[in-house]
């Protein structure tokens, strides 16, 4: 199967996550397969919040081009002959633009259509990833991918060189200059911790048991408006030895290294769960909240698979202060959580930076994808 | 049922998954009704087929004609369904059966139950009066078409109940 133009089409709904994904995605198939990545984006104002190198309007004679990456509006879908490419990418079910639909339908030759899905560690995954779909009003075949962890799942993304730029990193002496770059004067000896949490998490409970329970500094970096925003109107008064500080929306890379250079981090979406794994530090993830309480059962599956070989004390601690954080048991067992995983903290620190190695030595998720578009039959699109 | 490319489909087993934010996936099996070819697929759940329109005609069941099962309307006009179109109705099987046969252009394809049936008690394990602790329910097995199925404890050998054919629970002793 031809393998050398992707048209990837993302939606900006709430937050970051959707677009986020599909950047980082599109940026490593441009880079590390020398792929002509198209990206369209619906909401060019929020685009331009992640990816800073576009202009403020998208100029149709002149389309935008980042990291070797091919960026536009939906708007201007019309005006490009071919819109579909050998592999369309549609983030996270989306329904792609009626021009593209059009465009889809009309081609004899179909491309390689996918459905990049929502990450999930639960088991029906498996039965559900690299299953296709007849389309009957475009005649097209619309195959379903599925990040995850188990073996016949689609993986997670991360870049070839990403532990190596990590280790590099954390060895380098870089982060303390970068973070005073950022405004992040960190007294020595603190704890750094990074929030980037949904609205609905318990930020009460967590401070007072965060800074009730320390011995040391508490250097706590707010990423986001949501976790931002909770703390407004915080008061630190009783509370010696925290400082608040509210980290500006930064690129991607500048993420990671936000990550390396923490001591806990408390990540939110899919793909700060990855980067967050990626890290080797400990961290604790906001699941993003479903209807019917759909992510339960999400959260238990990622968290088994997770703590699989951990220790049973350092297992419970980590479960039950998931549990607290996502709201599934109430703010209040916070304080008891965080202590428990407090007496967990040496055992917390060397599991984190196992299962980061382990989960490291499974194929990312790009090359999963483009190994599977390569083994398809280019005519019948049929995989076995 | 719903046709793809002019085929007739019929749907023979759905799973349904809620994948991320307020999305959800169905991965469906569905088997031809004309070639008799099985074939599984993913589809967002919103996913939208050809609607079909179906005819549907009282009949009742006549008799097996190996591997199709025959039924007849009043008009004793003859219809043969196969056995792996049946549904559930294979559970309920008798001769004289009331149900309806659905047609797709004149074809038989399925074959629907009512949904409450009366079927007689074929073989089950007796009652010891007083022996009920923990013994709700226990295994029965219907006359004709040999299903199994749990019925109340005092359920006995020769006893007419009622089946609820939409979920094939087991509803009440029919007292005559």
């Amino acid at each position: 199967m031809t393998l050398q133009i992707v048209h990837l089409y993302c939606t900006i709904v709430d937050n970051y996550g959707d677009i986020g994904v599909c950047w980082r995605l599109a940026r490593q198939l441009a880079r590390e397969y020398g792929l002509t990545v198209h990206v369209w984006v619906d909401h060019w104002a929020a685009a331009q919040q992640l990816i800073r190198e576009l202009p403020d309007a998208p100029n149709p004679e002149n389309p935008s081009r980042v990291n070797g990456v091919v960026i536009r509006p939906w708007s201007q879908v019309g005006a490009v002959q071919d819109c579909t490419g050998d592999v369309l990418i549609e983030g996270f079910g989306l329904t792609l633009p009626d021009t593209t639909l059009t465009q889809l339908a009309a081609r004899e030759q179909k491309p390689v259509w996918i459905n990049l899905e929502y990450f999930s560690a639960e088991d029906w995954v498996e039965r559900f990833h690299l299953q296709s779909g007849y389309d009957p009003a475009t005649r097209a075949r619309r195959w379903f991918f599925f990040p995850g962890v188990h073996p016949h799942t689609g993986g997670l993304l991360r870049e070839h060189d990403l532990i190596a730029q990590r280790d590099a990193w954390t060895s380098s002496g870089q982060a303390a200059p970068f973070l005073s770059q950022l405004g992040l004067g960190v007294p020595a000896g603190a704890l750094k911790l990074l929030c980037f949490a949904y609205a609905h998490a318990p930020y009460a409970a967590w401070l007072d048991a965060l800074a009730t329970q320390q011995d040391r500094p508490l250097s706590i970096w707010l990423a986001g408006s949501y976790s931002q925003n909770a703390f407004a109107q915080a008061d630190l008064a009783a509370y010696s030895g925290v400082s608040l500080h509210n980290l500006p929306f930064v690129s991607q890379p500048d993420f990671d290294r936000l990550l390396w250079s923490a001591d806990v981090l408390w990540v939110r979406g899919e793909d700060s769960l990855a980067r967050a794994l990626w890290s080797g530090k400990p961290f604790v993830w906001h699941i993003y909240p479903q209807a019917e309480e759909a992510h339960h059962a999400k959260l238990a599956a990622w968290l088994a698979d997770y703590t699989r070989p951990f220790p049973k004390p350092l297992q419970d601690a980590y479960i039950a202060l998931h549990q607290a954080w996502n709201g599934i048991t109430p703010a209040s067992t916070l304080a008891g959580a965080w202590s428990a995983m407090l007496a967990q903290w040496a055992a917390w620190q060397t599991y984190s930076q196992l299962r980061s190695n382990q989960y490291a030595q499974m194929p990312d998720l790009a090359s999963r994808l483009t190994s599977f578009i390569r083994t398809l039959n280019s005519s019948t699109q049929t995989y076995t | 049922m719903f046709t793809q490319d002019g085929e007739l489909f019929v749907v023979v087993k759905g799973e349904f998954s809620k994948s991320g934010r307020n999305s959800s996936v169905v991965k469906l099996k569905y088997k031809s009704l004309l070639g008799g070819r099985v074939k599984e697929e993913v589809h967002k759940a919103d996913v939208k087929f050809d609607v079909v329109l179906l005819d549907r005609k009282p009949c009742i069941y006549s008799y097996f004609a190996d591997p199709m099962y025959v039924f007849m309307d009043e008009e004793y006009n003859q219809f043969e369904v196969g056995a792996d179109t049946m549904g559930d109705a294979l559970l309920y099987l008798e001769e004289g059966m009331e149900c309806e046969v659905v047609l797709y252009e004149g074809q038989a394809i399925s074959v629907e139950m009512p949904n409450s049936i009366i079927r007689e008690i074929e073989y089950t394990e007796p009652s010891v009066r007083g022996d009920t602790v923990g013994k709700v329910t226990k295994l029965a097995r219907l006359k004709g078409s040999g299903h199994e199925i749990q019925v109340s404890a005092l359920c006995q050998i020769g006893d007419k109940i009622e089946i609820d054919t939409r979920d094939g629970e087991f509803k009440r002793r029919v007292i005559a």
